[in-house]
């Protein structure tokens, strides 16, 4: 027997009671020993148990009993043939919460790793074109009247671009969907993708470029960011690594948990510019051109920005000297 | 001359007693809790945290204490379940603007129709799931009252929303700049017109929780609020005041020692921007304790009072050393930071009752529980916190 505390579901009164177990029924009597409930074990629910609270056994239609032994109860229900459950025992196990903890810290290291840029590569795949087309639509107008001008570049020279990389392109992506536009930047040399594969090529950019291979080389480079959907995958993995980050900080504050986001997503778009790098190469040499003179034109760019107000660590293309030598290497 | 009739006697006043809160919550029986739930959500890809919930929930109340007896939650994990898979697929709906064909504005605006009656069931659900001494609590707001307090709350700072945008945008400024006096004029009444709901948004708090009060139930016993508006929007304005004044004194100060040393106020300058921060980071745990302050001392269930004196100083200090250590973790000392905050806030909590222990709880009935049980089970299951 046991003492306990019965409420009856009708009022908030505690009664004071003993509770014991007879063949599958669990027995409550009063104190002076006069059955006060009888109720089949099947019909009881019985609670986690919580450590230095009263251990509740709910009856139904609200009434529940509440044990403050703990200990003792789950000695008389295991005579009886209940078990705590798998859950509650690993809750209540050290090894257990340590092995959760390393499994939520491996889990996480293997979805950041693999689980999710596949599953964005994945999912950017298997959206219809049209979903990618639209967004860069959406985002054109705004950009263009932000950023750029109408081209100043001879039209010549323009045409001469168009052609040269129309035939890199049809002969490395055939499949690939793209329009090449050129662009007066208010920004400065610049080139990038769109989602939907509009590729922006800016006169500075142009001017800055010592001979057309290194021209063709950044359009390459731009090429592979269309061709392995990697707007629309740093979009998905942006938003998904925000969502969880969000959930391991919670309810923290959404202002703390930027600074993470941004730091997490840096090394994925690391990992798209090495890819596009790696389209560009193989494209150039499979149309018989050096990639020596984009990775002179990269360190052009990195030794100017470096004299500029924005820092090479803030830019979405880092490790320029890196990228360079991998590119000199792979010829 | 008639004499005055004798004084009836009056009963003696039943003597009051006070019964302090108590959270016996320890963190680290919440971590162990909490790695478990994470670890099954993660491999269950989130199909888990229903049931992460209900245990969650069912530690948060049963480690509370009041009389001698514990709260509980009761809530079945499948029905939360509903609710946040129709919630999700909402929330997905007004995100798919790319689509085209409208669905994300048509989603959006569903939404914003639903919200109230998703508001009114999810505190339903959350009051009726919640049960001490074997009586469940209740929420008797009705869906009519409930839409008519939401579009009363949220229309007016909508509409001002729009007009703002309308004159900023009528104005052209973005696509132009600011040209003439004019067109100043016109952008200091935009920025006017959208400031204001922020400045309403704290009398709305304070309906709100007026609400949400006069609504509530204790088996049959409703709660009152004896607070207003007025009171709630004084404590944000408390508080915000003292930042905007910080903010000004900061930004003279090192304007000031600009003018002794620029490097002496450029140094003033970061630590300001560094201050600035914090402030506005423990602004919310601020009006929690303030606020807490203020609603309970003020709240009244039948003829039983509540009472708070949460130390605002000591608890802004603990969620001082809350962000730190679980910023030297990397976030794992986050259990034991929700539990220190519910163990101050729980401390500071007593309900003040007439009579005695069991005289009282007697009086407390709840009609059917079963069918008190049965109701909330079939409720959809949205349960945003509140």
């Amino acid at each position: 027997m046991i003492e306990a505390r019965y409420f009856d579901g009708q009022t908030a009164k505690a009664h004071a009671v003993r509770l014991g177990i007879q063949t599958d029924h669990l027995v409550l009597t009063d104190l002076q020993g006069s059955v006060v409930l009888r109720q089949a074990l099947s019909r009881v629910q019985v609670q986690e148990r919580m450590n230095r609270v009263a251990q509740r056994i709910d009856l139904g239609g609200g009434a529940v009993i509440e044990v403050p032994d703990a200990a003792a109860l789950e000695q008389l229900l295991k005579q009886a043939g209940i078990e705590p459950s798998m859950i509650q025992r690993a809750q209540r196990s050290w090894t257990w919460v340590a092995g959760s903890i390393a499994g939520i810290l491996l889990s996480a290291v293997l979805l950041y790793m693999y689980g999710l840029p596949w599953g964005a590569a994945a999912l950017a795949h298997a959206l219809p074109e049209s979903v990618e087309q639209s967004l860069g639509e959406q985002a054109w107008p705004a950009l263009e009247s932000e950023m750029f001008k109408p081209s100043e570049l001879p039209e010549a020279r323009r045409n001469v671009l168009t052609e040269r990389f129309t035939q890199l392109a049809s002969a490395t992506a055939p499949q690939t969907k793209y329009e090449l536009v050129f662009r007066k930047s208010t920004i400065g040399p610049n080139a990038f993708a769109m989602p939907g594969g509009r590729i922006v090529m800016t006169d500075e950019l142009v001017m800055l470029s010592k001979n057309d291979d290194a021209v063709l080389g950044v359009l390459a480079h731009e090429l592979g960011h269309v061709v392995y959907r990697h707007s629309m995958r740093n979009l998905i993995q942006t938003a998904a690594v925000g969502v969880l980050v969000s959930v391991w900080l919670g309810d923290v504050s959404s202002l703390v948990a930027t600074i993470p986001t941004a730091m997490a997503v840096m090394k994925y778009s690391r990992d798209f510019e090495h890819e596009a790098d790696a389209f560009a190469l193989k494209a150039l040499q499979q149309t018989g051109r050096s990639a020596e003179p984009l990775a002179d034109l990269l360190e052009q760019l990195q030794a100017q920005s470096s004299g500029s107000a924005m820092p090479a660590i803030l830019s979405s293309h880092p490790m320029t000297q890196e990228r360079a030598k991998r590119l000199r290497a792979g010829q | 001359v008639e004499p005055y009739p004798a004084v009836a006697s009056e009963p003696a006043p039943s003597p009051l007693t006070a019964h302090h809160f108590r959270f016996t919550g320890t963190g680290s029986e919440y971590f162990r809790i909490w790695s478990v739930n994470l670890l099954l959500t993660l491999l269950t890809l989130g199909l888990y945290s229903p049931w992460a919930k209900v245990r969650r929930e069912k530690f948060f109340h049963q480690q509370l204490i009041l009389a001698e007896a514990s709260f509980d939650y009761h809530a079945n994990p499948w029905t939360i379940l509903r609710g946040r898979v129709i919630a999700f697929i909402l929330l997905v709906l007004t995100q798919t603007e790319w689509l085209g064909g409208g669905i994300a504005i048509a989603a959006t605006a569903l939404l914003y129709v639903l919200l109230p009656w998703m508001l009114r069931n999810s505190l339903r659900f959350r009051l009726a799931n919640t049960s001490y001494r074997g009586i469940r609590f209740g929420f008797d707001g009705t869906t009519k009252e409930t839409y008519r307090l939401f579009f009363a709350l949220t229309g007016p700072a909508l509409i001002l929303f729009a007009c703002a945008f309308g004159l900023a945008s009528w104005i052209g400024i973005e696509e132009d700049g600011v040209q003439s006096f004019g067109e100043s004029l016109g952008l200091a009444i935009a920025i006017g017109l959208g400031v204001i709901p922020f400045l309403l948004m704290p009398y709305a708090h304070g309906l709100w929780r007026r609400f949400l009060t006069n609504h509530s139930r204790f088996g049959d016993l409703p709660f009152a609020a004896n607070f207003s508006a007025k009171q709630t929007a004084l404590v944000y304005f408390g508080g915000g005041g003292r930042i905007v004044i910080g903010v000004i004194a900061a930004g003279l100060l090192g304007w000031g020692l600009t003018l002794i040393s620029t490097t002496l106020g450029g140094i003033v300058a970061i630590a300001a921007v560094f201050v600035v921060y914090a402030a506005l980071l423990l602004f919310g745990p601020y009006l929690v304790a303030r606020l807490q302050n203020l609603w309970w001392p003020l709240t009244q269930l039948g003829n039983h009072h509540f009472d708070s004196d949460l130390q605002v100083a000591g608890y802004v200090r603990l969620q001082v050393k809350n962000f730190f250590l679980m910023g030297i973790t990397l976030g794992l000392y986050r259990p034991f930071a929700v539990v220190n905050n519910m163990h101050m806030r729980a401390q500071a909590m007593s309900l003040h009752m007439t009579g005695s222990l069991d005289d009282v709880m007697q009086n407390f009935t709840g009609g059917d529980q079963r069918a008190v049980g049965a109701e909330a089970a079939d409720l959809v299951g949205f349960d945003f916190s509140l």
